[in-house]
């Protein structure tokens, strides 16, 4: 018993230091964010991106829309994207072999005409049906492909596109009109040798949308997708501005990044085999940068904005979340040689073994140390005074992190602009640390096992389309596309 | 014991912290919303007064301005920023020189030109080019050696907004060996609506710099469409510098004018596919139907892009280019040639 109770006592500690190890992360990417937000909300403010519209030097985009089943959202979406205030860009919508009527739809409202043209499969990919251009807009392109997954849509748009820059969205998200020109910013401005940018993702549910703009930010109504305005908010905010900061940013959120395709092609593309895509393909353009000694750097732009749908079901919103956290494992798995591991600098001793330690292992820690604690007080073997101040002291630490993305938005774009959001805002990110937290750890703790099990689907996401205006929601019961 | 006393004591300051922080952030937005709505309502009531005067329908807001409080003189610098964008003449812009003097702008920037934080400086430049101050150019000028990248773009974007492009060619010629490539093609890309003697000034001094600024130049002839300088592009078509060829020859196609047309044709046989298809934009531009059996033979390019403009190009050249183009699409040998025609037959008849 004396032993079982040192193994306890140890362990306690264990979890002691991996709280405080876990809490050290987090201020430290807050206090780098916090100051990288300042310093671009200064140039943001004083300097003029407009004229890179006029630009001679701005480089063309292609606009990649991987579509499996969005024949709700996608309309909406590629109405904002049509009316993107960018010199030249194209926009390619890869249908991934839809089961419901998403070529119809856009065949209906884009007058789409069938074209030749000869594809260089510099990435392999499966089969393309048809190629497919608008008549009332010249600079969209429609490719019908056979379904292959996220992925292999995003590779077959790479090898479609005509342009050295491709950006990645999401066919559920809307882009504010600016926000391509200003993620390019960085491309054009040419401080550094940018590879990759990412804008900010923000959730679009509640907000009035028209033609495929949001007009009036607002907050949901739904409680679920509130937590994921706070949930987003930190983790674009915090998380990415301050691994941007470290020049070791590992994510660029699939709905909205933009990338050199040359880099990417070097790389052999996305990878098909994983379902966290987006990450994966981040860390090996890093990994791959690392390797050649290239001065590139991947960079995350907090301006440009991204709206996009959250779900508002506990079972969509499951399954969203245990893939998200199937990805980060597989790519942590893939990549493991690098953590730790000096030759790759920040991104060995910083980044990565903040993924694999926090990202990845908190929420299995995080609920063993709750399974623990609960065991510990049921049989005496810790000290109820020292175990209930501990719980508090996490919970109030916990809840000042959730407070940091309040206050980062408060400080830098303010796009939630009633005193009735703010409250809002400040209640749940106190309210999130007594169920929201947990029950996202389990979902990603349940990740564990579908990797062991090797299970690699994607799960259905409902739509319910960005305006609100389709209120039946088509529930695919192929997992296999997006 | 101890531990326990620690830790409880720094919880409870920190929730105090929290609870101050709520409250802080709380009567920040309170205010800044206030603000705002002020704001809001002297922007609504003065933007029409601000208007009229500037129009000149209205002269009778001489002093309207001149008792007007810190925040309300910010407001109207907003609106003046946006009213310039508009100006139509030199007496509207009297007029906004004129509130400019009402609401003191001239000592603030100066000032603010002086201030050691970059973000100051990069403001007033800014306003100083909107605002076609162009006493202050002497000062913006010398802030073309800021290390601050927002400082030095900001005035070399003002003195390009006050018609001072040739400070910043005398700049780029003087300066081009401890410039960034960066700097040099971005302060080159600022460069717009350059005159003739802007022309004339790079043409002069040509010889002397590196060859990144040459071709930049060309890059400028062509876009100001300077015939002056065709003499120097044309014989840079048969420059050993590839490079530069295919600057020359870009900026030739930018121009639409040519008197060398055998050496523009002797592109067609280059190695390089972005020579070959900036000889098909010459073409093109000039409507050289002289070179109409090469665009036939430029269909069966081995590079997508020669074969997508030859086709192009033969279609643009009216009955006969399309004539050609049809006759390619059914005859050519090449197939790649057949499968191009058909393409842009196709969708010019879509």
């Amino acid at each position: 018993m004396e032993s079982f109770q040192t193994i306890f006592t140890l362990f306690n500690g264990f979890i002691m230091f991996y709280v405080v190890l876990i809490n050290c992360f987090y201020l430290t990417l807050f206090l780098l964010s916090f100051g990288k937000i300042r310093d671009y909300m200064k140039r943001s403010r004083y300097g003029e991106y407009l004229e890179i519209n006029s630009s001679d030097l701005t480089p063309p985009v292609s606009v990649l829309v991987p579509a499996y089943n969005e024949e709700l959202t996608l309309r909406d979406s590629l109405e904002s994207l049509l009316q993107l205030n960018y010199p030249e860009y194209e926009i390619i919508v890869v249908n991934d072999g839809s089961k419901d009527r998403t070529l119809e739809v856009l065949q209906e409202h884009f007058h789409l005409v069938e074209m030749t043209q000869i594809v260089r499969y510099q990435i392999p990919t499966k089969k393309i049906k048809g190629l497919y251009r608008s008549t009332l807009y010249p600079n969209l392109i429609v490719v019908d492909k056979e379904n292959g997954g996220k992925a292999d849509a995003l590779n077959t748009g790479i090898n479609i596109s005509s342009y050295p820059y491709f950006c990645g969205i999401d066919a559920d998200s809307l882009l504010e009109r600016d926000a391509l020109i200003k993620a390019m910013r960085p491309f054009v401005e040419g401080h550094d040798e940018i590879v990759a940018c990412g804008g900010i993702i923000r959730i679009a549910n509640g907000c009035k949308i028209r033609n495929g703009r949001v007009e009036e930010v607002n907050i949901p109504k739904n409680i679920l997708a509130l937590h994921q305005v706070i949930e987003y908010l930190r983790s674009f905010l915090m998380g990415r501005i301050g691994m941007s900061s470290l020049n070791s940013l590992l994510i660029i959120s699939g709905a909205f990044g933009i990338f050199r395709k040359r880099d990417v092609i070097q790389i052999g593309g996305y990878d098909t085999g994983t379902v966290g895509e987006d990450m994966e393909l981040v860390i090996r353009l890093q990994k791959h940068m690392y390797e050649t000694k290239s001065s590139g750097k991947v960079l995350f732009v907090p301006d440009p904005v991204c709206w996009t749908e959250a779900p508002e079901n506990i079972s969509v919103l499951r399954k969203q979340r245990t893939r998200w956290a199937l990805g980060l494992i597989e790519s942590m798995y893939k990549h493991r040689k690098i953590i730790f591991n000096p030759q790759y600098r920040t991104m060995g001793l910083f980044t990565m073994p903040y993924f694999f330690l926090v990202e990845m292992l908190g929420p299995p820690i995080e609920l063993l140390g709750l399974i623990l604690f609960g065991f510990g007080l049921a049989y005496g073997l810790v000290s109820i005074h020292f175990a209930m101040l501990f719980l508090i002291a996490t919970l109030v630490f916990g809840i000042f992190l959730s407070m940091t993305a309040v206050l980062l938005e408060e400080y830098s774009f303010r796009k939630y602009t009633k005193v009735s959001h703010f409250i809002k805002l400040f209640l749940f990110s106190i309210v999130e640390n007594f169920w929201y937290r947990q029950v996202n750890a389990v979902w990603r703790t349940y990740a564990f096992l579908r990797f062991f099990r090797k299970d690699h689907n994607w799960g259905a996401m409902e739509r319910k389309g960005l305006t609100g205006s389709n209120n039946v929601p088509t529930v695919p019961k192929d997992t296999a596309g997006l | 014991m101890s531990t326990i006393f620690i830790i409880y004591m720094l919880t409870l300051l920190f929730s105090l912290f929290l609870a101050g922080l709520f409250l802080f952030l709380l009567v920040r937005k309170l205010v800044l919303l206030y603000v705002e709505s002020r704001d809001k309502s002297y922007e609504d009531h003065i933007f029409p007064k601000l208007c009229r005067f500037v129009t000149q329908e209205d002269n009778q807001q001489q002093r309207l301005f001149r008792h007007a409080k810190s925040w309300q003189r910010r407001i109207v610098l907003r609106l003046l920023v946006d009213i310039a964008a508009n100006a139509k003449d030199q007496s509207e812009w009297e007029q906004i020189r004129a509130v400019c003097e009402q609401i003191e702008l001239g000592k603030r920037l100066a000032a603010s030109l002086q201030d050691k934080r970059w973000w100051k400086v990069a403001e007033a430049i800014r306003y100083v080019g909107i605002l076609r101050l162009d006493e202050f150019a002497s000062i913006v000028a010398k802030h073309l050696d800021a290390e601050e990248y927002d400082v030095w773009t900001a005035a070399a974007r003002t003195l390009t907004r006050l018609g001072r492009n040739e400070v910043l060619i005398q700049y780029l010629i003087d300066h081009h060996e401890k410039l960034k490539r960066e700097a040099v093609i971005r302060i080159v890309d600022m460069l717009r609506n350059i005159t003739d003697s802007d022309v004339e000034k790079m043409m002069a001094h040509f010889e002397q710099v590196p060859p990144l600024l040459q071709g930049l130049f060309f890059d400028l002839f062509g876009q100001a469409k300077a015939i002056k300088a065709l003499p120097v592009l044309e014989e840079y078509l048969t420059s050993a510098d590839g490079e530069h060829r295919v600057k020359a020859m870009k900026a030739i196609a930018d121009i639409g004018i040519t008197s060398k047309q055998d050496e523009v044709l002797t592109g067609f046989q280059s190695q390089n596919w972005v020579e070959r298809m900036q000889t098909i934009r010459i073409v093109r531009a000039c409507s050289m139907h002289i070179a109409i059996p090469h665009l036939v033979d430029a269909l069966a390019d081995p590079e997508w892009w020669v074969r997508y403009h030859a086709a192009e190009t033969l279609h643009s050249f009216g009955t006969i280019g399309k004539e050609r183009l049809r006759e390619a699409r059914l005859h050519h040998q090449d197939s790649y040639a057949r499968d191009m025609a058909a393409q842009i037959l196709s969708r010019w008849s879509a």
